[in-house]
């Protein structure tokens, strides 16, 4: 059974889990590939800082010491554009900007459009499937 | 006016009255939404026949967004507090959420997520109320947006072909959901929501805030029930933005920049993303208070 994970909840563990209903906002999962766990959330803000924060607390969940982070990669998923607005484009790209000022390798990624996603992932085989409302999946 | 085909007319109607029926305890409460002077007793006799509404309507007006310090436990109590006509809306946004929580395998909703989807919006909608400056008329803005999204169960049941085919039709043409649905059918899931609301006998209030939610711009009727379908339509954006709960056709749609200027807000993103962060906190709460866990 997967572990179904809220919306602003943090988790950790090696469990399968399941994000369902992601529009605006993003999955973000961190794998780590060398303990087969990972850590994750279903988060939305465009505030660089809060993300940041957000991040660290994931980091920090799954015990990565002195900013090593060659054994992780990061896994996101979300950031549709709604109504014809940009909030989904917005939040990517404040999610990549602090990523990348962060130094975080990215391992895959299925941003944008006007999609709602749900995504699993098995941090034992690193297996994360993305699949989308309207229907069809792809693996990231 | 709504027009619709004869063939297709006898279809919905027959939905509406034979699948989606309203309880007679319902239908005798929203008579007395009507009526100015409906005395307490009357409205907890029909009620004590649904303990069950009575319950959600209490947490309704519980609920975080009317904001009360003090906790209110009674029927009585909600009516000095909100007065008989506020209460009574809330009796209709409980049984809004009942006739939601259904699963619609057409647009894909499992068990209580279409619920979810209405209430979030419901509660982002009367933020929108409360910074427009629209705070007093929080329970009609709160009631339309819980049943904004009656007409999408309705038409769940006219089967898998006819929801494909307007995707179709979104996919293909390039338009919003709500123009694939007139352009297919003849009419937007809001049109055929105030369709149903008024021959269940809701308040024409009410169901002409559900028609127009979509296109507030084009609802030049009333000035104030215009501002509450401006509310219900930024609301329901932020829902979407959400997407908590949401069905196949969440994505599909346009926002009606009109909303702004009739809301005298600036019109960009930047107060729909405000409103969002404000409401992401409540989700989980919204889902607890009214006992809406997924698939279950």
């Amino acid at each position: 059974m997967d572990i179904s994970i809220r919306l602003l909840q943090n988790w950790v563990g090696r469990e399968r889990i399941k994000i369902e209903k992601v529009a605006s906002g993003a999955a973000i999962i961190i794998w780590d590939a060398a303990k087969r766990r990972a850590a994750a959330t279903h988060f939305y803000s465009t505030d660089e800082s809060k993300i940041e924060e957000k991040i660290k607390e994931l980091l920090t969940s799954l015990q990565i010491q002195d900013n090593d982070f060659s054994k992780i990669r990061v896994k996101v998923v979300g950031g549709a554009d709604v109504a014809g607005l940009n909030l989904g484009k917005k939040f990517i790209a404040s999610l990549f900007n602090v990523i990348k000022k962060m130094g975080l390798p990215v391992g895959g990624y299925d941003v944008g459009g006007n999609v709602t996603r749900s995504v699993t992932f098995d941090p034992v085989t690193g297996k994360c499937i993305v699949s989308y409302l309207i229907g069809g999946e792809r693996e990231i | 006016m709504l027009t619709m085909d004869q063939k297709l007319k006898s279809r919905i109607d027959e939905i509406i009255e034979k699948t989606t029926p309203i309880p007679q305890h319902i239908s005798n409460l929203m008579k007395m939404l009507k009526d100015e002077n409906v005395p307490l007793s009357r409205i907890a006799i029909e009620l004590a026949k649904d303990p069950v509404l009575t319950a959600d309507t209490i947490r309704m007006v519980n609920s975080a967004y009317y904001g009360f310090s003090q906790e209110i436990k009674s029927l009585e109590q909600a009516v000095v507090i909100l007065g008989t006509k506020a209460l009574l809306r809330l009796v209709v946004a409980a049984w809004a959420k009942r006739i939601s929580s259904q699963e619609l395998k057409n647009f894909r909703t499992a068990q209580n997520e279409l619920a979810i989807f209405s209430l979030v919006g419901a509660v982002a909608s009367v933020k929108f109320g409360e910074i427009s400056g629209i705070k007093f008329l929080s329970d009609i803005i709160f009631t339309s947006a819980a049943l904004r999204s009656i007409g999408r169960v309705i038409m769940d049941k006219l089967g898998a072909a006819v929801i494909n085919n307007i995707l179709k039709e979104v996919f293909e043409k390039k338009v919003s959901f709500y123009t694939a649905s007139k352009r297919i059918l003849g009419f937007s899931h809001s049109e055929i929501g105030a369709y149903a609301l008024r021959k269940w006998g809701i308040p024409e209030d009410l169901a002409s805030v559900v028609e127009y939610y979509q296109t507030p711009s084009e609802f030049q009727e009333d000035k104030t029930l215009s501002k509450v379908a401006a509310c219900v339509h930024l609301g329901d954006i932020a829902a979407m933005q959400i997407g908590e709960g949401a069905p196949v056709d969440g994505m599909l749609y346009q926002v009606d920049k009109g909303a702004f200027s009739i809301l005298g807000l600036d019109s960009t993103e930047n107060i729909i993303e405000k409103v969002c962060e404000m409401i992401l906190p409540e989700v989980e709460k919204i889902k607890e208070t009214f006992q809406l866990q997924v698939g279950i």
